[in-house]
């Protein structure tokens, strides 16, 4: 097993997903994606990831939902909300349901880095 | 063969005229049915054509953007990457919608994508030479090809732009010039909204609200201008000055507000008025009362009430009082009441001698100061 920290990214938006994926694993992770909250409690629940990567507007299992049901079944993993909906109610909802981090689009990719690496660090405390 | 042709030639003469109607319209539609098929067929796979292309250029230009986006090239790493870019979209037939489906990728980015990343996406689209397919869009396109070169030149921030995007300010076809005013103040910012000057054409209330969205930047500076607009013979221009004034907090043409009060145009009137109450202009109080003599418009009429009740002192207090107990008009009544009570004078709206006030007047002022309301 490397030990290189495993990010599952959740966007129904393939052009997103790719890019993050892109991006993180140019950054060092094993990544792996996922295109909607139902195929990521799927992965979630045979692979360990250290960090997910989130969307809340996706077909099937809202962003929202997915940290609830993760937060519910004891998920260690953080999770950082990448999304386009940047009212304050939906970052209270986020924070509110679990979630450790909230981005929104268009996002600095450099910034997500930085962040993953601190979302990283303090899950090692 | 022949003999099977002459029999149904023979068969078909040979039918009632009812029969042959029948037959002529069964075949017309079996015929009009395979026409449509072919069509949709031949459409579909058109359709299928262009998607597969159009995927093909995905997958294939996809990465290079990533890797342009998201690693430190150099100038020469920046030109070779652009030249495989050119290589997988050039095409003799089709370079002009490779050229369309790149756009929309790099508009796509471009609108997930902050920072670093937004800066090199934008280079991208000057180098690789859409910024110039947009301009030859603009100059040469119909009008929602026009429309659209805008829209993507003002959403890469192609700031060089400005000055062709700004012939288009007072464009015959609305979408147009609606875009490039956009476009003008968000890549021109406050100089840019110039062309507001000579504007002769309408702008709508929505149009006004998307500018003054995008003016909303400059709320700490001096808007010299805004005394032009509010002369100006355009109402949309005059409605949008007040806007800025207001939202802006440009309270150095406040005198031009007093001469605006008595503007022939009703929406220009009510802003107008709405504007001195925001902006607390109470120099203005004499001149909304002879407005409010001079007008027959009920809803002028209950700006200015409104107006006197943010604006005005013991002398409004009086004629609001008096507008209760003469005014015959519900709305008036009504307007001047809640007036008198966010003045904080239930004293007075309670002070009426029996009879001073009809049934309606005595209802509305009962209403007024039911507290659960």
């Amino acid at each position: 097993m490397s030990d290189r920290a495993k990010i599952l990214i959740v966007d129904d938006e393939p052009l997103i997903r790719d890019a993050l994926a892109f991006k993180l694993t140019k950054d060092g992770y094993d990544v792996d994606t996922a295109e909607d909250g139902e195929k990521a409690i799927q992965k979630i629940e045979s692979e360990e990831y250290q960090i997910i990567i989130s969307d809340i507007m996706m077909p099937f299992i809202s962003g929202f939902e997915l940290v609830k049901i993760l937060k519910e079944r004891g998920t260690d993993a953080p999770v950082l909300m990448l999304t386009s909906l940047n009212s304050e109610t939906a970052v209270l909802k986020a924070f509110d349901l679990g979630a450790d981090d909230f981005m929104t689009k268009p996002f600095s990719p450099n910034e997500l880095s930085v962040r993953i690496k601190k979302l990283l660090k303090n899950a090692k405390k | 063969m022949r003999r099977f042709f002459t029999e149904t030639y023979y068969f078909l003469v040979a039918l009632e005229p009812r029969y042959k109607i029948v037959l002529f319209l069964v075949i017309t539609l079996l015929l009009l049915a395979a026409v449509m098929v072919i069509i949709v067929l031949r459409e579909r796979s058109r359709k299928n054509s262009v998607e597969n292309r159009e995927r093909r250029i995905s997958r294939n230009v996809e990465p290079i953007i990533q890797e342009i986006v998201f690693s430190e090239y150099d100038g020469g790493e920046f030109k070779d990457a652009i030249k495989k870019i050119n290589r997988i979209v050039d095409s003799a037939l089709y370079r002009k919608s490779n050229m369309a489906i790149l756009n929309e990728l790099i508009l796509y980015y471009h609108r997930n994508l902050g920072g670093e990343a937004f800066n090199r996406l934008e280079m991208l689209y000057r180098e690789i030479g859409l910024k110039q397919i947009a301009l030859d869009n603009l100059r040469t396109g119909e009008w929602h090809i026009k429309a659209k070169a805008i829209n993507d030149l003002s959403t890469m921030r192609m700031g060089e732009s400005l000055f062709d995007i700004l012939q288009y300010t007072d464009h015959d076809n609305q979408n147009v010039r609606y875009e490039a005013q956009y476009a003008a103040v968000k890549l021109g910012g406050k100089k840019a909204m110039s062309f507001l000057d000579d504007l002769d054409t309408p702008m709508s209330e929505w149009q006004q609200i998307r500018l003054l969205d995008q003016s909303l930047k400059f709320e700490y500076e001096l808007i010299d201008r805004v005394g032009t607009w509010l002369r100006s013979n355009n109402n949309s221009v005059v409605v949008f000055g007040l806007m800025i004034m207001r939202h802006l907090n440009q309270y150095h043409e406040k005198g031009e507000i007093r001469k605006l009060l008595y503007h022939k145009d009703e929406k220009v009137q009510e802003k107008a008025i709405e504007t001195a109450r925001e902006l607390a202009y109470a120099e203005c109080l004499e001149n909304l009362y002879e407005v409010y003599e001079l007008t027959k418009k009920i809803r002028i009429k209950k700006q200015i009430l409104r107006a006197m009740g943010d604006l005005g002192g013991s002398k409004e207090v009086g004629f609001l009082r008096e507008t209760i107990a003469r005014e015959k008009e519900y709305d008036l009544v009504f307007e001047a009441a809640q007036s008198l009570k966010r003045m904080g004078r239930r004293d007075v709206l309670v002070s009426y001698k029996e009879q001073e006030l009809s049934e309606k007047g005595e209802s509305i002022v009962k209403h007024i100061l039911d507290d659960r309301i």
